[in-house]
């Protein structure tokens, strides 16, 4: 029977703080962000959720290493909750517990938020967990209201700010899709990227055609050219974006071929003596490295 | 026995507010437990109203990825801690339990490496315990030892080979610089690795080889909303697209010439006979189809 390794000892156990020592430093820095803010409310709100995880130290069995959850021992200690649920690991190492975490985009965070409010979390609570205002909270669950579902289903596990979603919705579906396509292959969800996309965007693809696109200190005729310049390309672009690969790979496969027949010295001759001018450029081809 | 974390099985655990889950990294997670197994249980409370089967059902509070993983690496049941909670604490300790914690940062796996080895482990154990091959601890250990800090974080991150980050820590002079460059234009490294390499050596003659505390904040944060920056990415975009815009049509004009230089020559009877006689009449399906003859001139 395919049975699994297991890197911890079943029995749970309460530990008081000063019998946990940490491994690493928690630097002052890291205190200030609002992550471990975060950390310090969520434990108020609704407690410590995993155990942390720790090591007997050797040669003293009273103590214990911490393995996992340095942050939420700092917190624990600020907030004067004197004693915390742990599990005993099997090894030593403190590394593998947070390198594997899958960090959530912020359409991800918005979807378990809703999910949560539909089933009757309150949404003071929540906000209460997370450190942030019930402005913030209601703010992202408005987060993708006017973005097209296509949209949001390709940027789904992106990482997209929620304010550079929000420039999204100056634009109409279609150019919506467009724009989520452009930022996937680009492989860029920055905030200046889709600006650029933006200033792309034709008026009558504009939900407010008469809106001011951006506002900058760019003066208009820079913005004029740079808007046109951009619609052109773009235009261009998506012309070719799909056709490329396939292009691309019947010219691996012909230069192949071009290449077997220069190799041979009978053709190569032949194809010398009757059509120079085919050889020097069939030889031009032969020796580009991609394009 | 309350106080024991227990086997489930996983077909009993209902996931109660899903996540998706990037493929790339969700394959991590599996090769993770595969290797070193599962490092901490996941968290569950009894469901009520589940399947009236007279056996216990849970829904889950944290550990979606390790339940999949599971479910992919064909065990049957998954160790997990039973809480009593409310329907809404469980909710928000799920939320807790995906959004306030502390993600991973490139100098963890290093600073994990030295604190094994000052307790007197092997590297062979260490890269046990890590799940990373000996050699590799090794190689983190001299980019270390030489304060080499841009190179390390690099070979964390993967973007270079950690071997080629070593080679580069070696050397010290301008020529021998290009040279190492040069080897690995014409060898097995990708264009990208490539990119970093030069922006590496030149970051590291020109700031020396350790991160400075203002380059690590501006690595995190990236400024926008100047006029500046969307000119910046108004012109990195154009480049872009110019760039994909003039290798299609190169790569059409090729296609082209190869192809009205086949149709021309395959009139030129001499010519599809040496084909013949040299067994190389056999054309790519492409270019057959294109100039209108069969796959084979025979």
């Amino acid at each position: 029977m395919n049975t699994p390794k297991i890197g911890f000892e079943k029995q749970r156990m309460v530990l008081p703080l000063d019998r946990i020592l940490p491994v690493r430093v928690v630097k002052d820095p890291d205190k200030n962000v609002s992550r471990y803010q975060t950390i310090v409310s969520s434990i108020r709100e609704i407690g410590v959720v995993e155990p942390l995880m720790v090591y007997p130290q050797k040669g003293n069995e009273s103590f214990y290493l911490l393995m996992d959850g340095h942050l939420r021992l700092h917190a624990l200690r600020e907030l004067g909750i004197p004693e915390v649920e742990c599990l005993v690991a099997t090894d030593d190492e403190s590394f593998t517990y947070n390198a594997r975490i899958n960090r959530l985009s912020a359409i991800q965070e918005h979807n378990m938020i809703s999910k949560a409010v539909k089933d009757g979390v309150p949404v003071e609570r929540i906000a209460a967990a997370l450190n942030k205002s019930v402005r913030d909270i209601k703010a992202r669950l408005n987060m993708l209201n006017g973005i097209s579902p296509d949209a949001v289903d390709l940027l789904k596990d992106k990482h997209i700010c929620p304010s550079s979603l929000q420039i999204l919705r100056k634009v109409k579906t279609m150019r919506q899709i467009e724009m989520a396509e452009l930022m996937v292959s680009a492989n860029n969800y920055t905030k200046g990227y889709i600006g650029a996309l933006l200033l792309g965007t034709p008026k009558d693809m504009l939900v407010d055609p008469g809106a001011n696109k951006v506002q900058t200190k760019i003066s208009r005729e820079e913005l004029t050219r740079m808007e046109m310049e951009m619609e052109t390309l773009e235009r261009d672009y998506k012309g070719i974006e799909d056709s490329y690969g396939d292009n691309m790979l019947n010219l691996t496969v012909l230069r192949g071929y071009v290449r077997k027949l220069l190799a041979n010295v009978k053709i190569e001759r032949f194809l010398g003596s009757r059509h120079g001018e085919m050889l020097v450029e069939f030889e031009r081809i032969a020796a580009a490295e991609g394009v | 026995m309350e106080n024991e974390v227990i086997f489930i099985p996983l077909d009993r655990i209902r996931v109660v507010n899903p996540r998706y889950r990037e493929r790339r990294r969700f394959e991590k997670i599996i090769e993770s437990i595969r290797n070193l197994g599962l490092k901490k249980p996941i968290q569950v409370s009894p469901r009520q109203g589940g399947p009236a089967d007279g056996q216990p059902s849970y829904d889950l509070v944290c550990g979606q990825g390790r339940v999949e993983a599971f479910h992919a690496l064909g065990y049957l049941e998954i160790p997990a801690v039973v809480v009593e909670a409310s329907k809404e604490d469980l909710m928000i300790m799920s939320l807790v339990e995906n959004m306030a914690r502390r993600y991973p940062a490139p100098g963890d796996l290093i600073a994990e490496i030295e604190r094994l080895k000052q307790a007197g482990y092997s590297n062979v154990a260490v890269g046990r315990k890590l799940d990373i091959a000996d050699t590799m601890v090794a190689g983190l250990l001299t980019l270390r030892n030489a304060g080499e800090e841009r190179l390390l974080s690099e070979a964390v991150k993967g973007s270079i080979p950690l071997g080629v980050a070593i080679e580069i820590a070696k050397t010290e002079s301008p020529e021998a610089q290009r040279e190492l460059l040069r080897a690995y234009e014409g060898g097995n490294l990708n264009q990208a690795s490539i990119k970093v390499v030069r922006r590496l050596l030149m970051q590291r003659k020109a700031f020396g080889k350790r991160l400075h505390s203002r380059e690590r904040e501006n690595q995190q944060r990236k400024p926008w909303s100047t006029a500046d920056g969307l000119v910046n990415a108004f012109k990195k975009e154009s480049q872009r697209q110019k760039l994909l815009i003039r290798k299609a049509k190169v790569c059409d004009a090729h296609i082209l010439f190869i192809t009205t230089a086949f149709r021309r020559l395959t009139i030129d009877e001499d010519f599809t006979n040496l084909l013949r006689a040299e067994r190389l009449d056999t054309m790519p399906a492409f270019l057959a189809e294109k100039i209108g003859l069969e796959r084979s001139l025979a």
